[in-house]
């Protein structure tokens, strides 16, 4: 969890660069420090660095968002980073799937900003 | 169109609006500088275009599920002051219109609900009340109580529908089947969402209209789980 000295870090992962810039944007006018990357290996490779929370969009190509979970989740660096799941399908399937896998919430595109940030404002507590 | 190719539609929708909307909200807040008042009344038509189109998209998605019996509100007890944040941007709507959203919740606090998809319903109703609405005239949102049901009024203004024609006011067909009815917007497949989403929360949806008399829809909800 961030300490209150420094900002809140936060990795998005999706592959709509209009997506990443405007979520970005939002998040860094907002307070918190963003990385970026466009896909699932990236996102594997920078939560390393291990930030407080994780974007995570379902529909990428490559990996995509519920095998990046799995992996985030049985690695020992990074399971407990909490994951957020960015999709535009609000199936219920999608939904159960992602938060029994353990993801701590799920945005449905497109999303109210008030209800991402406070979102990630109850993952990272 | 098959479900399949349907729900792959829909997500291919929600990208690009997702887009449109976050970057029209972050000029919206002011987050990018100030605008002048001409760039921020674009702004506004173009947020709420986008949420609108949003929710047509939510609505052709819910009446699947709804109809499929997927989809049930997951009810809690919601405040009314947290149901009318939701509905914010129907009265931005009003007023980049011109028209006038009165809101007179009474007495009650809360409503047995999903939020989310309430939202939904009332936002559908009160959009199409305003579009209706003559220049002077205004739309009220009227909240009220009796023991069983939280029963929510959109009192609209505007031409009306025909008498014969309000009991067909929420079937799936109502549009295509009266392409003719002259009115400025008219219910569309939105009204068909709102019946299957008020039934799913065990209410009851009404309409009262005649011609130039307005239109009037009221939802009942019920105050205890069934």
């Amino acid at each position: 969890m961030a300490e209150d000295s420094r900002k809140i870090k936060i990795l998005i992962a999706d592959d709509e660069p209009d997506i990443i810039v405007i979520t970005k944007a939002r998040l860094e006018k907002s307070g918190f420090e963003v990385v970026t990357c466009p896909d699932g290996e990236g996102c594997l490779k920078l939560a390393q660095d291990l930030p407080d929370v994780i974007l995570l969009d379902i529909q990428m190509p490559g990996i995509d968002g519920y095998e990046v979970l799995r992996r985030l989740k049985n690695g020992e660096s990074t399971k407990s980073i909490p994951v957020i799941m960015l999709s535009a399908s609000s199936s219920e399937d999608a939904l159960k799937k992602t938060l029994e896998a353990g993801a701590a919430g799920y945005v449905l595109k497109p999303f109210d900003p008030g209800a991402l940030i406070e979102t990630i404002r109850k993952a990272v507590k | 169109m098959d479900k399949d190719a349907e729900k792959i539609l829909i997500h291919d929708l929600r990208n690009p609006l997702a887009a449109i909307i976050g970057s029209a909200e972050l000029f919206n807040d002011g987050l990018l500088g100030d605008l002048t008042a001409e760039q921020r009344d674009q702004i506004r038509i173009i947020r709420t275009a986008g949420r609108m189109l949003s929710d047509i998209i939510s609505d052709l998605q819910d009446i699947r599920g709804l109809e499929d019996g997927d989809l049930k509100p997951v009810l809690a007890d919601v405040p009314v002051s947290d149901l009318l944040k939701e509905l914010k941007w129907t009265g931005d709507f009003a007023e980049k219109e011109g028209k006038k959203l009165e809101i007179n919740t009474g007495r009650t606090e809360r409503v047995l609900a999903d939020k989310g998809i309430l939202a939904r319903v009332l936002s559908a109703l009160i959009i199409n009340a305003l579009k209706q609405e003559s220049s002077g005239d205004k739309t009220l949102l009227r909240i009220d109580e009796d023991k069983e049901f939280v029963k929510i009024s959109i009192v609209g203004s505007g031409d009306g529908v025909p008498g014969e024609l309000v009991p067909k006011l929420f079937d799936k067909n109502f549009k295509t089947e009266n392409p003719g009815l002259k009115t400025k917007a008219g219910p569309g497949l939105g009204f068909y969402f709102c019946k299957l989403a008020v039934l799913a929360h065990g209410g009851k949806i009404e309409a009262e209209s005649g011609r130039g008399k307005g239109l009037t829809v009221t939802i009942h909800l019920p105050k205890q789980r069934k």
